[in-house]
């Protein structure tokens, strides 16, 4: 069940960050890196947003040898929607479709 | 980039944060371990790790472990602090509390004992067993405060061992891949309460005094016919509701095995509710007043070991029929654990009482290793309801 709860403004940040170039893959040690989340917030983050089916996710298909393939991860067009409404919302106050989104 | 051994300290404390994650997250620790090979410097990969263990340790499933930790050290803390004098009876009863303990969160995991199933009955069942088995705790507790007139060690753990035994048993019985359907149990369970109730009023009470039937109009008929009518009523109505025979037996050895934990249950719940209405079984010259009743209620305790025998074999042989046979080694085992049983009768009908006491500990062995040795983790829906389909939760 989906709560009707304004995201914080940590996952708008992150939202924003992934928004920015939609189409592009982001590592999530860089990502928290622009948006200013160590991992102990920035993973959470990220785990409710795949849950909700607004972050896409996908790991490296050609990592340099010797090296992990690493996590990707790029917002859905809920996701997108969602950042942009989030954007869109006055501080302190949200919108009907972002609260039920969220 | 440096290449940094994921055996540096960040490395072990991301190894903590995935293995504090839940199953279902293993993907995210994965990408938790392959973002820590980009980061350079110790301090920042130790930041990381760090942030990393505190992602896992705000899942739910992590929340719920230390809450389920905390619980545990808080009922063994209690425990200790009640006042329990005799050291023997003190270590029993801890052990008790971290077996029940372990058990409780293994219901809780995914695998034999749990998650629960869906259904009403099992849900029911579960926490009916979590009530009694909490409640033999605090009796226990209550009983062993304070001066012991006996030592309390050679009496507590036989249904200590019964108590653990039928938890087992439930938690698999009630787990999501247990075979035995809700029917089975709930009418299984009905029909033990109300057998067990109508078999104590049948036998001596409190061995030396006559039966309660005998008090009833009719005697003993009513008893009897309510033992019958309870058996023969849940046998009728799961068959008609499963069609099935396995899951009729399930609900017999159900009904038998609750039937006989009510008999002992109230052959010692008499003592404990209405103590200076029991009868004085031993001598006047075997003690106090206070020691002739503790050797009185250990004396009147005989008539239901019976019982904790024959529900314990019944829990035993219950067992074996929870999961679905697919390996040899479990077949076998189940083939021995009836066997074990059927020895255990005609050594009980010939009055070979040794011989069915030690018949019955390998029959109740033999249907735990039955349990245990039958498939691990299965699927969101019960087996039975699964078609041959593979379980969707292997995580």
């Amino acid at each position: 069940m989906i709560r009707a709860r304004r995201p914080s403004p940590q996952t708008v940040a992150v939202l924003s960050a992934l928004a920015a170039d939609p189409s592009e893959w982001r590592y999530g040690y860089e990502l928290g890196r622009q948006v200013g989340l160590k991992a102990g917030s920035l993973y959470p983050i990220l785990m409710r947003l795949s849950d909700r089916g607004m972050l896409e996710t996908a790991w490296e298909s050609d990592p340099p040898a010797g090296r992990p393939p690493r996590h990707l991860y790029r917002l859905t067009g809920a996701g997108l929607e969602m950042a942009r409404a989030a954007a869109e919302a006055p501080a302190g106050r949200v919108s009907g479709e972002l609260r039920s989104a969220w | 980039m440096n290449r940094r051994p994921s055996r540096d300290a960040a490395g072990r404390l991301l190894g903590l944060a995935v293995w504090l994650l839940p199953a279902a997250r293993r993907e995210w620790g994965a990408a938790m371990r392959s973002e820590l090979e980009q980061v350079d410097g110790g301090g920042a990969r130790l930041r990381f790790a760090l942030g990393c263990v505190r992602a896992a340790l705000v899942q739910p499933s992590a929340q719920r472990a230390l809450g389920h930790l905390g619980g545990t050290a808080a009922a063994v803390a209690a425990v200790l602090a009640a006042g329990i004098v005799y050291p023997g009876a003190r270590v029993l009863v801890v052990a008790l509390t971290l077996v029940l303990a372990a058990l409780a969160w293994l219901g809780g995991r995914p695998g034999l004992f749990g998650p629960v199933a869906g259904s009403p009955a099992a849900r029911v069942i579960r926490t009916a067993g979590y009530a009694v088995a909490v409640t033999y705790l605090l009796v226990a507790v209550r009983d062993l405060r304070g001066p012991q007139y006996l030592r309390p060690e050679l009496h507590i753990p036989l249904s200590m061992i019964m108590l653990v035994l039928y938890t087992t048993v439930m938690l698999a019985a009630t787990a999501r891949g247990s075979a035995a359907r809700p029917a089975a149990l709930a009418y299984g369970t009905a029909a033990g309460v109300v057998a067990g109730a109508a078999g104590f009023a049948l036998i001596p009470f409190e061995r030396v005094m006559p039966p309660l039937a005998d008090a009833l109009p009719g005697r003993d008929l009513w008893p009897a016919l309510a033992l019958v009518g309870a058996l023969a009523a849940a046998m009728f109505a799961v068959a008609r509701r499963t069609g099935d025979t396995a899951q009729v037996f399930v609900a017999v050895l159900c009904a038998g095995a609750v039937g006989c934990a009510v008999v002992s249950v109230l052959g010692d719940a008499a003592w404990l509710l209405f103590p200076e209405r029991m009868p004085s079984i031993v001598p006047l010259n075997a003690g106090s007043p206070q020691v002739r009743q503790a050797l009185s209620r250990m004396e009147a305790g005989d008539e239901y070991v019976a019982a904790i025998v024959w529900g314990s074999l019944l829990a035993g042989v219950l067992a074996t029929m929870i999961r679905p046979v697919v390996r040899r080694r479990t077949a076998v085992l189940r083939t021995l654990t009836f066997a074990g049983a059927a020895l255990t009768s005609l050594a009980a009908t010939a009055g070979e009482q040794t011989g069915a006491v030690l018949s019955a500990l390998a029959a109740i062995v033999l249907g735990i290793l039955t349990l245990t040795t039958a498939p691990r983790r299965e699927g969101t829906r019960p087996s039975w309801q699964r078609s041959g389909l593979r379980g969707d939760v292997e995580t």
